[in-house]
């Protein structure tokens, strides 16, 4: 994977350190155009890797991606699943309506309606089915690898369902021929039940790494000594603590801490995105 | 390790059941839900006992305490049948829909020698935990007046159907936001005294309020005024904002940041004359377990820690949640039907 992954969370008012902030950046951000042409400033400043959730308003920007020459080299790695679309659509319809509303028309599950407690007693099937609606329209595409959402890993992990995690992999590695990767706020806990539990060697993992320890559960140094480690591949997110760190500290901390892979970072503005850029290579190495 | 049980794992309960189970002092021995694919699920995919009948549960299981997310309206019975076997609680917010019902469980909450927190969860976020005790401190004087506002987008739809959109059910704007609003203007500025003023607005809803404002009033004179919106489609999640006027300053806040204005130093706060600006990042963000937000692990760690130990200090208990249901008493008897 490459050292530096593009995030989505500005174009969809996410700032974890100011409400403001993130009003000032959904304004920013109100067609797939406002979207495309960041993503261009991406491209051509040598990013060629966009991590994101599927959300339903990056569709059509992914469409023009798929018809740009310029993006051939271009890489994406879903992030799924987008969970306000199934709580709202729970919300609306129900579990099954929910399920049905993503999976129209499936025999599978045509099967199984009415069996409602089948598919809760096991949840496997039904997983399979929503990766492949979510992978439908990225087909096409140059896809790296494919992470569960943090609001999911975390949750199944709470639970102590941790074989779900395992199948998650499985299974995006044998249909899909890439990694499967998880989103956490957990990173000690989940690499501890993947490795020992679950029996995945070296589980690629996604999580907040930052000179303050902002969302280092349980600990700073707890984190740090597992990203050491080296067992495992380490995507590290919240490197400037939405803010909270400047660029060049942020950075020098995570190669002093070695260990992590690819740093994943948002930025809004060309000039921002074309610094950190400059700013990586300088001090992670040119990839 | 204490040994919990849960009662409803729905949407908030499922959230609370993780964290429970992540917690290393905290055992979930078993859990009770009526919703039969739920049920199952955590059945063949977790490890605890699983009932249909809570007082099952209870009768079955010894539990130092239980975690209670039920619908609104079946607060008050659950509650009591849990007090009554004299096992600590935790509840969601409100604690009931009645003032005389919330007064009748702390008072049997304090007979059979237990406790109850309430899931006022604003009270562990490290900013407002922060403002709590530089108020507390007295030296940005009396507080004039605030402001404390919840919005968020709910009911963004002309709705005449549900629970939300029943009184009796817990529905309605009132006792969805209301009671986290008015607790956060309680922890911060202390409990007010009277609803002045209040009225309660139907944008989508056809039997329930969408918006409330009410003007509240407090002994040593603070005017507060309490705005509440669940139809507001300008903000991604539920917001809080506090807005407040002192003596000797000025502060805006929300879970992520507070900017407070000071005539004067306050050296043992590090705050300065001017402005000062103070993000959530400053504070310590880390928790043992991770899901929704820091201020929900906290808030089930301290019921963790007063299981443990029965003098740990409670945050939020049933005296503070019977507050909040006094003001929002005060505020359907005061406001004249919806408009």
């Amino acid at each position: 994977m490459d050292s530096i992954i593009f995030g989505d969370n500005q174009f969809f008012g996410v700032n974890h350190m100011s409400e403001d902030k993130a009003a000032q950046q959904a304004l920013r951000f109100r067609t797939a155009d406002d979207i495309y042409s960041v993503l261009k400033v991406v491209n051509n400043a040598g990013i060629k890797t966009f991590m994101f959730t599927t959300h339903d308003r990056l569709e059509p920007v992914l469409d023009r991606i798929k018809k740009d020459s310029a993006f051939q080299d271009f890489k994406l790695i879903p992030c799924m699943p987008y969970a306000h679309k199934y709580a709202n659509a729970m919300v609306e319809a129900g579990m099954f309506g929910a399920i049905e509303k993503f999976l129209p028309n499936n025999k599978m599950l045509a099967g199984l309606r009415g069996l409602n407690s089948a598919i809760s007693a096991n949840p496997v099937p039904v997983m399979k089915l929503l990766i492949d609606s979510e992978m439908k329209w990225l087909s096409g595409h140059n896809v790296e690898a494919i992470f569960l959402q943090n609001i999911a890993t975390d949750l199944v992990l709470g639970l102590g369902m941790d074989d779900l995690l395992g199948e998650f992999a499985t299974y995006v590695e044998t249909q899909y021929g890439v990694r499967g990767g998880f989103i956490t706020m957990n990173h000690k806990l989940l690499h501890d039940r993947l490795t020992r539990g679950v029996g995945l060697s070296s589980p690629l993992i996604c999580s907040s790494i930052n000179k303050i320890g902002f969302r280092m559960n349980p600990s700073q140094e707890a984190v740090e000594e597992v990203v050491q480690s080296g067992e495992g591949t380490t995507v590290a997110m919240s490197v400037l603590a939405s803010g909270a760190i400047r660029p060049a500290e942020g950075l020098q901390y995570i190669k002093e801490l070695g260990g992590v892979s690819s740093v994943l970072f948002g930025a809004s503005s060309s000039s921002h995105i074309r610094e950190f850029k400059e700013l990586a290579d300088d001090i992670l190495g040119a990839t | 390790m204490k040994r919990v049980g849960f009662i409803g794992v729905g949407k908030m309960g499922i959230s609370h059941l993780a964290i429970a189970n992540a917690l290393p002092g905290l055992d979930v021995v078993a859990i009770s839900e009526r919703s039969l694919p739920l049920r199952r699920a955590l059945e063949k995919n977790g490890s605890f006992a699983c009932y249909t009948d809570y007082a099952r549960m209870l009768a079955k299981e010894r539990l130092d305490g239980v975690i209670i997310a039920v619908p609104n309206d079946r607060h008050f019975s659950v509650v009591k049948d849990c007090l009554e076997t004299n096992v600590n609680i935790f509840i969601e917010k409100p604690l009931t829909l009645k003032f005389t019902e919330s007064k009748q469980l702390r008072d049997l909450a304090d007979d059979k020698e237990v406790f109850g927190q309430v899931g006022y969860v604003n009270r562990f976020n490290s900013v407002f935990q922060w403002l709590n005790s530089v108020i507390a401190s007295g030296k940005l004087g009396r507080v004039l007046s605030y402001e404390c506002r919840m919005t968020g987008s709910v009911v963004v739809k002309p709705n005449a159907s549900g629970w939300r959109n029943d009184y009796a059910s817990g529905g309605g704007c009132l006792f969805d936001y209301g009671p986290h609003c008015i607790d956060l203007a309680h922890y911060l500025f202390g409990a007010a005294s009277k609803v002045e003023y209040a009225t309660r607005q139907k944008i989508f809803s056809s039997n329930v309020d969408d918006a409330v404002f009410a003007a509240l009033i407090h002994e040593n004179g603070t005017l507060g005024r309490i705005s509440v919106n669940w139809s507001d489609t300008t903000v991604r999640k539920a917001t809080n904002t506090v807005e407040a006027h002192f003596e000797t300053g000025k502060l805006h806040a929300n879970k992520q940041e507070a900017r407070i204005f000071l005539n004067d130093n306050i050296p043992e706060f590090g705050l300065v004359s001017g402005w000062n600006v103070r993000y959530s990042t400053d504070f310590d963000t880390q928790v043992e377990y991770y899901l929704r937000g820091e201020d929900f692990t906290r808030q089930l760690s301290e019921f963790e820690a007063k299981l443990i130990d029965p003098t740990a200090p409670l945050r939020s208990d049933l005296r503070s949640a019977c507050e909040v249901d006094r003001v929002i008493d005060e505020i359907l008897n005061v406001s004249e039907g919806l408009v």
